[in-house]
């Protein structure tokens, strides 16, 4: 494949995903795992309690992310958090794709891919924003 | 907790230690952000990829600032920004320590922002984690 065929592959992979919006209810057991995840100690998660910033990273993931051809690995991530977000509230979350770059790596082809995600509460607020770079390469 | 007219560059915040990373922590973090992407416990993925181990997700790291800066806002702060560049690999088995120290202190009417650096250190004397933070302090 041309390097622009795999950039329309990986454009089109990324609509196949993540094309149309998520909704994702904040739940207390997530909220709980993740704490947990982090050795966090237990605390009360009561309806309206505010969650860590960083509990939005869990939210419109897909379960199977490995790409179906290629490797991938994450070279960072970014978020900004505007405002709270509580548990019971439901999250719209929206991935886009900003950009692919095409990378000359030490052994071979590699595409840089930059997604930009929103995440807005029921009232249409912004509530954070984030960026992630994803390098890919064997395509 | 931090107050914004004692803060000045060059304070750290006290660090997080994590680990060793086990990987019961790692296939936590993959039901708690809901994305199994084998790689991070499956290590004959690791050594297809000529990987030295099984790698810690680097949204876990990312997470462990956070948790860093949150025990030490308290009640008197929020975590406004967060990024993070990963140029390496830390491994099932590493020690982690998530530290911090500031660079600006900007006051405001009611407390303001501070800056900070942002890194994650481990027991094998590599830093692969770096970033930037910004927290908002009320007075």
């Amino acid at each position: 494949m041309t390097p622009d065929e795999i950039i329309a592959e990986i454009r089109a992979t990324h609509l196949e995903r993540h094309g149309t919006a998520t909704y994702e209810a904040v739940e207390a057991g997530r909220v709980r795992d993740y704490l947990r995840a982090l050795d966090e100690p237990a605390r009360e998660l009561v309806f309206g309690a505010i969650v860590p910033p960083m509990f939005l990273l869990t939210l419109g993931r897909t379960r199977r992310p490995q790409p179906a051809r290629g490797t991938a690995v994450n070279a960072g991530d970014e978020y900004e958090f505007r405002l709270p977000v509580r548990i019971g509230e439901t999250i719209r979350v929206q991935r886009d794709l900003v950009d692919v770059v095409p990378k000359q790596g030490r052994h071979g082809p590699m595409y840089l891919c930059r997604t930009s995600t929103t995440y807005a509460n029921a009232r249409g607020e912004t509530v954070a924003v984030s960026r992630q770079d994803v390098l890919r390469w064997n395509l | 907790m931090p107050r914004i007219a004692e803060l000045a560059a060059g304070f750290e915040p006290p660090s997080l230690e994590k680990g060793p990373v086990t990987r019961q922590h790692l296939v936590e973090w993959c039901a708690a952000e809901n994305d199994y992407y084998p790689l991070h416990y499956d290590e004959r993925v690791a050594t297809a990829m000529k990987l030295p181990g099984t790698p810690v997700q680097g949204t876990y790291r990312q997470a462990l600032l956070a948790q860093m800066l949150e025990r030490w806002l308290g009640t008197s702060g929020v975590l406004r920004r967060l990024t993070a560049k990963y140029r390496g690999l830390d491994l099932e088995g590493d020690r982690l320590v998530a530290r911090a120290r500031v660079r600006d202190v900007e006051k405001r009417s009611g407390g303001g922002l501070v800056t900070l650096e942002v890194w994650v250190e481990n027991s094998r004397g590599e830093t692969n984690t770096s970033g930037e933070a910004t927290v908002e302090l009320v007075a």
